[in-house]
């Protein structure tokens, strides 16, 4: 089982404490892996929120494959930040080559396009690179997005820190959202995409569990939407879902909770919304989920949402203390990163719960 | 003839556990044989050699005698079960049961008691079906087994037309989702369904008490099973009642069977549970199904409407081009444009967009068909023939309508035979249809 977190704050803060999150709840990993995805930037992309930002781990071969497709597309570079390496012997990591993470400019031919058009050019182009990388097994393509960085690395989360000096605060790397995820490997090969966080179209989403209904959301899923690909993990399913519900169908998100664990039938049949509730349940029934789980996503709009199986048997606990609010599996997590806070208002949601942390640090808490 | 009996004699060799005696530790106290409440083993004489010394000295000789015995039934019904009272009661431990590996009771019991009379060896089975089934990890990523404190079980799936998450008729109101619109009926059943049987391939008698179990089900113990007719049209006692909601009603190549349906729809007290049209014959796509003439007894000719004859349904319903768009046109003329491509019951997209060889449609859309298809006899009144003509009010009056049918010419005949597309080669013929 993995352990997931998150920290949404007013002011920007380092990945460390991302780290500081996750270390603690270390008894729950096994230390095979680190990733997290960060939005809402500061530091040295601050000055580049509105400009899609490419996240890449490959070779220097897959550099260049990358550079010539985004040349041949006018992508213009804007600004590149390469992390700093720190190449100390005796390193838990599985490094590549290069770590890549460059903001460009839309193309000509869309400056003045929608949003929406914005949005499915940079999802095609993603899935471009991840196709040209993976071809030739050149690197990694994790997310193409504004103000969203993410970076995923197979090893012990604290060398892989090391390795990238996040333990530096050097003021380079800062957020307002941080996503994250400290890896357990299941007896599996460890692939990189195969690490939470997922990304697509400004939706991000970890998750820990085990899904069940994994075959029968992936079948269904890879017919909905050309962008849900990958699979290599059951836990994508949820991401792609949210995805579904939330940007495909445009609806609101407290139906998110009514697709993945809808209400049993007797339930349904006494809510005044059952019309409603079993037509959902009846088109989008293989979008359920089963098994224990929980789950973190971050939208578009920098809110975090959170939620469980429909059983809860994957613990969350959310706290803060009015500037910083953390989401972890394990409550020492918090307790590290938010000690000052009052720890009797901490949210344990249950099975029919969902939180929802507004990009203004207002926690919403509803029941499904 | 004694040797033939003795041949076809069941033998404990057949049997699941055999009875290992040792005739020379018996005290023939017959403890055993009270002892076991199976009847398994009997006392008896059997005459057999023995070699005896009665001398001062060893002087043995071989002679044969008549010896009482105890020994293992030859019976189906009274196998012995293994449960080893006998060896229990035996103060000499003359007797046990061992297990028969090789055990062809299963076989027999197929077989109502019968002996196997062919097959040998391969009639052993040396696992079960049962033992062989593997479940495998039912999540690639992890190894969870099923677990109901772990997992939600619910077996219940829709049953009818259901619609595309993108095509729900939603409106956002207040951050609510509100229905604005029609939506099939669709029902929550087992996804269990007696599968298209229909009358005349399986005997009446048999087609009736799989009707009563789905009733009864669903009445009694409330378990929402469905039953699908089969291509042979359907009793209009059935289709009169209250219990048609449990039935599906299924239309085939040949379209036994169905201007009684359409006659029966003003009397329909409730909708049927669905209709399925069956647009090939998937299990026999080379010359279709034939009902041999022999099979097509009197009620059979009521309820499908057709004189005693070999009862071909054609691999396809000729009706229908395969082209996408014909079929369209002629199955769903009444549902909304939006809505009316053919789908597979379950509408998943991912489907490849092949001419489905089934279709199912929930119950409302038979009501328009009815609907359409008296628009379409007013529109184009002509003269039933005879046997067309019946009105099927009670199996009764059809019964004495069809007898009453002679086939008057291979032109005729071949409409039975053909489905419609042979019978709209002769205007007078107003076949019932769902659609022009």
């Amino acid at each position: 089982m993995c352990r997931i977190g998150a920290i949404k704050s007013k002011v920007a803060f380092h990945p460390s404490q991302a780290l500081r999150l996750m270390l603690p709840q270390q008894e729950g990993h096994d230390n095979s892996g680190f990733a997290m995805v960060m939005q809402d930037l500061d530091g040295v992309f601050g000055q580049y929120k509105d400009k899609p930002l490419l996240s890449l781990a490959c070779t220097q071969k897959g550099a260049q494959m990358v550079e010539n497709y985004m040349e041949a597309h006018n992508f213009a570079r804007v600004y590149e930040w390469v992390p700093k390496l720190n190449r100390k012997p005796g390193l838990d990591i599985k490094a590549m080559p290069h770590y890549i993470f460059r903001c460009y400019d839309y193309p000509e031919q869309v400056q003045g396009a929608s949003q929406a058009a914005k949005e499915e050019l940079l999802l095609d182009t993603r899935l471009a690179l991840r196709a040209l990388l993976e071809k030739e097994n050149q690197g990694y393509a994790f997310s193409l997005w504004p103000d969203v960085l993410t970076l995923k690395e197979i090893g012990d989360p604290r060398d892989i820190a090391v390795y990238f000096r996040l333990w530096d605060d050097s003021g380079e790397l800062m957020a307002k959202n941080v996503v994250v995820q400290c890896r357990q490997n299941t007896n599996y090969e460890i692939v990189r995409y195969a690490a939470h966080p997922f990304f697509i179209q400004g939706y991000t989403l970890c998750a820990n569990g085990e899904n069940t209904f994994y075959t029968k959301n992936k079948e269904y899923q890879k017919s909905l939407h050309r962008g849900y690909i990958g699979f290599e993990s059951d836990s994508q399913n949820f991401l792609y879902t949210l995805h579904y519900v939330l940007h495909q169908l445009k609806w609101p998100i407290k139906y998110y909770k009514h697709v993945i664990t809808p209400l049993p039938f007797e339930e349904i049949e006494k809510r005044p919304d059952k019309a409603e509730l079993k037509l959902i349940r009846q088109s989008l029934g293989h979008l359920e989920i089963n098994g224990p789980n929980t789950i973190i996503g971050m939208l578009p709009d920098n809110s975090l949402i959170t939620c469980c199986d429909s059983k809860k048997l994957r613990p969350v606990v959310i706290g803060g203390d009015g500037t910083t609010i953390a989401i972890s599996s394990e409550v020492c997590g918090l307790n590290v990163v938010v000690p000052d806070r009052d720890p009797a208002t901490d949210v344990y949601p249950d099975e029919r719960e969902v939180v929802v942390i507004t990009s203004d640090l207002e926690v919403q808490r509803w029941k499904q | 003839m004694e040797t033939v009996t003795k041949i076809q004699d069941v033998t404990f060799n057949d049997l699941p556990w055999k009875i290992e005696y040792s005739p020379e530790r018996c005290t023939m106290c017959g403890s055993c044989v009270a002892a076991c409440t199976f009847k398994a083993i009997e006392p008896g004489v059997e005459r057999r050699s023995v070699t005896i010394s009665t001398a001062h000295v060893p002087e043995p000789t071989q002679t044969h005698r008549a010896i009482p015995v105890i020994r293992q039934k030859n019976s189906a019904a009274n196998f012995c079960r293994g449960c080893g009272m006998c060896e229990k009661v035996c103060p000499n431990r003359a007797i046990r049961p061992v297990r028969n590996d090789d055990s062809r009771l299963n076989i027999l019991a197929r077989g109502g008691g019968n002996p196997i009379k062919r097959g040998g060896r391969n009639n052993l089975i040396k696992d079960r079906t049962l033992d062989k089934i593997v479940v495998g990890r039912i999540s690639q990523m992890t190894d969870p087994s099923l677990d109901s404190e772990r997992h939600t079980f619910d077996i219940l799936a829709p049953f009818g037309r259901v619609l595309l998450p993108g095509e729900l008729p939603f409106s956002i109101d207040d951050g609510e989702l509100k229905l604005s619109g029609w939506t099939p009926p669709v029902r929550w059943i087992y996804p269990v369904i007696f599968s298209d049987m229909s009358v005349g391939a399986l005997s009446t008698r048999a087609w009736e008490a799989v009707c009563l179990a789905t009733a009864y089900l669903n009445e009694r113990y409330d378990m929402p099973v469905r039953m699908c007719s089969g291509e042979g049209g359907m009793p209009v006692q059935l289709m009169k009642s209250d219990y048609l909601k449990y039935m599906i009603i299924q239309i085939a190549s040949g379209h036994f069977g169905w201007n009684r349906i359409i006659k029966a729809m003003p009397h329909m007290k409730v909708d049927p549970a669905g209709i399925l049209i069956k647009i090939g014959q998937g299990a026999k796509p080379g010359d279709g199904g034939l009902l041999p003439a022999a099979k097509v007894a009197e009620h059979i000719q009521a309820i499908r409407g057709v004189p005693k004859a070999d009862l071909l349904s054609p691999p396809t319903i000729r009706a229908f081009t395969p082209s996408r768009n014909r079929c369209r046109k002629c199955i769903c003329p009444s549902t909304p444009p939006s809505n009316s491509a053919c789908r597979s019951p379950s509408n998943a997209p991912h489907l490849p967009p092949r001419y489905p060889s089934t279709t199912i449609f929930s119950a409302t859309p038979i009501r328009s068909a009815a609907a359409s298809s008296s628009t379409a006899s007013r529109a184009a009144p002509a003269q039933p023939t005879k046997y067309r003509s019946t009105t099927p009010d009670t199996l009764s009056s059809q019964r004495s309508a069809n007898v009453t049918w002679q086939p008057s010419s291979k032109a005729v005949r071949a409409r039975y035979l053909c489905g419609p597309a042979a019978a709209s080669a002769s205007p007078a013929t107003p076949r019932p249809t769902l659609s022009r």
